[in-house]
């Protein structure tokens, strides 16, 4: 039986002088090693369960918040931030406002964390390079961070996060602002560490992209918490649409053909499936 | 900062200042300007000036060095030496007639010290940016016991405002495009400071926002941790014994500073 | 529930995280200002906007630091003749930090106020540094051109300096109030409450509205 990595409770949240809270009645689980995609429209909020789920919420951000959202146990608004983060790394959207600022190379800029914890010189050198061969940053070393493109700065936030050695990695759009190469790039190591065993809590626009590597979808619809299950269970309720969730293109052909009897079935999520069920529609 | 010559082609000087501890180049800079300071009357501050040009000669900067210098030094004095040389409060031996007023030597001697000292302090620093990063300072002085918040404060506003410029130059790009006057009457250019500011900065600080994250999600404010750096800080068995000149030249100021206030000798 | 970082305001709250990263920040608009009057050839410093806008933010002890840091910055990058006047930056900051604190910001007069003050802070602790640090000026500028006209006329280099000071202070701090304020009525008010260093938390909210829809 794998571990509970993430645990929400009855979890809602209000920033303080906002109208409403952001988000209600939160409710779910995460087992170790999990693949759990977090979907809605904008201001669903999706960032804040991710704050919330890093520690940000309650101890950086002010408001009011109920229930609880706990960690391998514990829960995060009793331990700081900073103690959280040796558990769960977090990579959000803008790569350049996740630097430190206070490093000259890439090198130094991975270690920061390190740093933060009082590692010793020559432990940080050999996780350095171990990160940096893991992410593809060993030819960027002695660069300076603020001058690398959006891309590479963001594997540089990745891999600032994982020389920490975290057990669960939450990704809040972390490859909104990137090129679809350098979004790509991201989301094979996120891909790689999730089979490695690491938990992933992504927060992602790409809905094939999350059929195709999720295991558990939350769809979220201003702050409600409107579906739970697997890609197939979430993406196949015809109704999921309604709640601002977008479902991926495959779902919609495959249900127009079983619709028009062209090609009677479930709907299907990934690409191979759908070519096949349009074949039979055209019947060759 | 200035460090974009090669190294192994530097003079044999300029590598020797590069080889120093950063925070012992500091400290005597620091202690230089000092004894400057406690010095009575110009003499120590024209000369560590010279010495120092003779440094920034041999590390080969003195184009870079003199410009600066001379940049602050000429108008300073120009000034100074014609309010304190005219109607400094202290002066009592009249050098010069020009008519309106007379010029008096206790004034222009004060004068003269205060750009020397200021100069001084100038020099140093320059020898010191010049072969020191900024990071590489901090880290040393963060391994001396510097609290790691005010390291951040010093590194992240050094590399905060060059972005910041860079932002405020895009800025301009866009709002003259969108037909905002630069030029005009100075009310107009008065006016179009706000949209040119405005937007840097709202959106500094949706930054600053989010890089307090990124501090608290790397541990920055982890209780109990002792913060090391990863940046291996350069030592050199000169370190010590520049130190210890530096204070010797301090003690030396102000034995001369007492001496002359006490009137065993005048200078 | 957090415990931490809360509370009445004291001179330790002011100093969370979110306030350390402002202050870079704010020296960064400080220093931005400087850039902006050469771009548009205004004779002015405009140096103090981010200090202003981080008093209204984060209270006088941060917009205090911003000004030390802002000072040292110059310091080392420009000119040291920027270290001693430092402490001007500081009062400048803790004036405005105060006043903001006391709401003056929030009322046209108010804002009239901390002009004010802040110029009259500003050019009394600047006029006794040029004087008794420097001898009467530092370069040559406007002020110190004005300085020296004045102490031909009055021979007192002391009030000359006060009087140029008092003058380039009442211009260029004015300046920087009207858009530090025009800026700070911008800003979002979920932004600004989250960095405001009173210690008025929701928790307190007896009605449970989870439910409420906004």
């Amino acid at each position: 039986m794998a571990q509970t990595a993430i645990s929400v409770s009855d979890f809602s949240f209000r920033y303080r002088e906002a109208k409403g809270y952001a988000v209600r009645h939160l409710s779910f689980e995460v087992e170790e090693g999990g693949f759990l995609c977090v979907v809605g429209s904008n201001a669903s909020g999706k960032s804040t369960l991710c704050n919330a789920l890093v520690g940000l919420i309650p101890h950086h951000f002010r408001g009011k918040s109920r229930g609880s959202v706990r960690v391998f146990g514990e829960s995060v608004a009793e331990r700081s931030v900073a103690e959280t983060s040796s558990e769960v790394g977090f990579v959000f959207q803008n790569p350049f406002n996740q630097l430190s600022y206070t490093t000259d190379t890439v090198a130094e800029e991975l270690a920061y964390g390190l740093c933060n914890r009082g590692v010793p010189r020559d432990e940080m050198e050999r996780r350095v390079i171990e990160v940096a061969r893991a992410i593809h940053l060993e030819g960027l070393l002695d660069r300076n961070p603020l001058e690398l493109s959006g891309g590479q700065v963001q594997r540089v936030a990745l891999g600032s996060t994982l020389i920490l050695n975290p057990r669960i990695l939450v990704l809040d759009e972390c490859t909104t602002q990137l090129d679809p190469l350098g979004s790509e790039e991201i989301f094979d190591i996120v891909k790689r560490l999730n089979s490695d065993g690491m938990t992933i809590v992504m927060v992602d626009h790409d809905m094939e992209r999350v059929a195709r590597c999720a295991d558990t979808v939350l769809a979220l619809e201003r702050g409600n918490q409107v579906a739970l299950g697997t890609p197939r269970e979430v993406f196949g309720d015809e109704h999921i649409t309604d709640h601002g969730v977008d479902v991926p293109d495959y779902v919609r052909i495959t249900r127009a053909l079983d619709r028009a009897g062209l090609a009677p079935g479930e709907v299907e999520l990934t690409e191979e499936p759908t070519v096949d069920r349009v074949r039979e529609a055209l019947g060759r | 900062m200035g460090n974009e010559i090669d190294e192994r082609e530097a003079p044999r000087l300029d590598r020797w200042l590069r080889s120093l501890n950063p925070g012992a180049k500091l400290l005597v800079a620091l202690l230089l300007g000092v004894a400057a300071l406690v010095f009575p009357g110009p003499a120590l501050a024209g000369v560590l000036v010279l010495v120092l040009f003779a440094v920034a000669a041999g590390a080969g900067a003195l184009g870079s060095f003199a410009k600066v210098m001379f940049g602050f030094g000429v108008p300073a004095s120009v000034i100074l030496v014609f309010i304190q040389g005219f109607y400094g409060s202290s002066n009592a031996t009249f050098i010069a007639d020009f008519g309106f007023a007379r010029l008096g030597l206790e004034g222009v001697l004060a004068a003269l010290k205060t750009v020397g000292t200021v100069l001084v302090f100038l020099g140093g620093f320059f020898l010191m940016n010049r072969t020191a990063t900024p990071s590489e300072l901090v880290a040393d002085l963060t391994e001396r016991g510097l609290s790691p918040e005010a390291g951040y404060l010093v590194l992240a506003s050094l590399n905060v405002v060059p972005q910041m410029r860079r932002r405020m130059a895009t800025i301009q790009e866009a709002q003259t495009a969108r037909g905002l006057e630069l030029s005009g009457g100075v009310v107009s250019r008065l006016r179009a400071a706000l949209p040119l500011l405005g937007p840097v900065v709202m959106s500094s600080l949706t930054d600053a926002q989010e890089r307090s994250m990124t501090l608290e999600t790397h541990g920055f404010h982890l209780k109990g941790a002792r913060h090391t750096t990863y940046r291996a800080v350069r030592r050199s068995r000169a370190d010590a014994p520049l130190v210890m000149a530096a204070v010797t030249l301090v003690v030396l100021s102000v034995v001369a500073c007492v001496v002359t206030a006490l009137g065993l000798v005048s200078l | 529930m957090s415990g931490e970082k809360r509370g009445g305001g004291g001179l330790k709250s002011q100093f969370t995280t979110k306030s350390l990263v402002l202050i870079p920040i704010a020296v960064g608009i400080n220093l931005v200002g400087g850039t902006l009057c050469s771009m548009l050839k205004l004779p002015l410093f405009l140096d103090t906007i981010g200090t202003l806008i981080v008093a209204t933010l984060s209270g006088p002890w941060v917009a205090a630091l911003t000004g030390l840091i802002t000072n040292v910055f110059l310091a080392i990058v420009a000119n040291p003749v920027n270290l001693p006047y430092a402490v001007v930056s500081v009062l400048v900051g803790l004036t405005a930090g105060y006043l903001a604190k006391a709401g003056l910001f929030n009322k046209i007069w108010g804002v009239v106020v901390i002009w004010l003050a802040v110029t009259l802070v500003n050019s009394v602790s600047a006029s006794l540094i040029t004087t008794f640090v420097f001898g009467g000026a530092t370069g040559i500028n406007g002020t110190s051109v004005l300085t020296a006209a004045l102490i031909v006329a009055m021979q007192d280099v002391l009030v000359s300096v006060l009087s140029s000071s008092f003058i380039e202070s009442l211009i260029d701090k004015g300046i920087s109030v009207l858009i530090a304020y025009l800026i700070w009525r911008k800003i979002p008010r979920r932004f600004i409450s989250q960095y405001a260093s009173d210690g008025a938390d929701d928790d307190d909210d007896d009605v449970d509205d989870v439910d409420d829809e906004a």
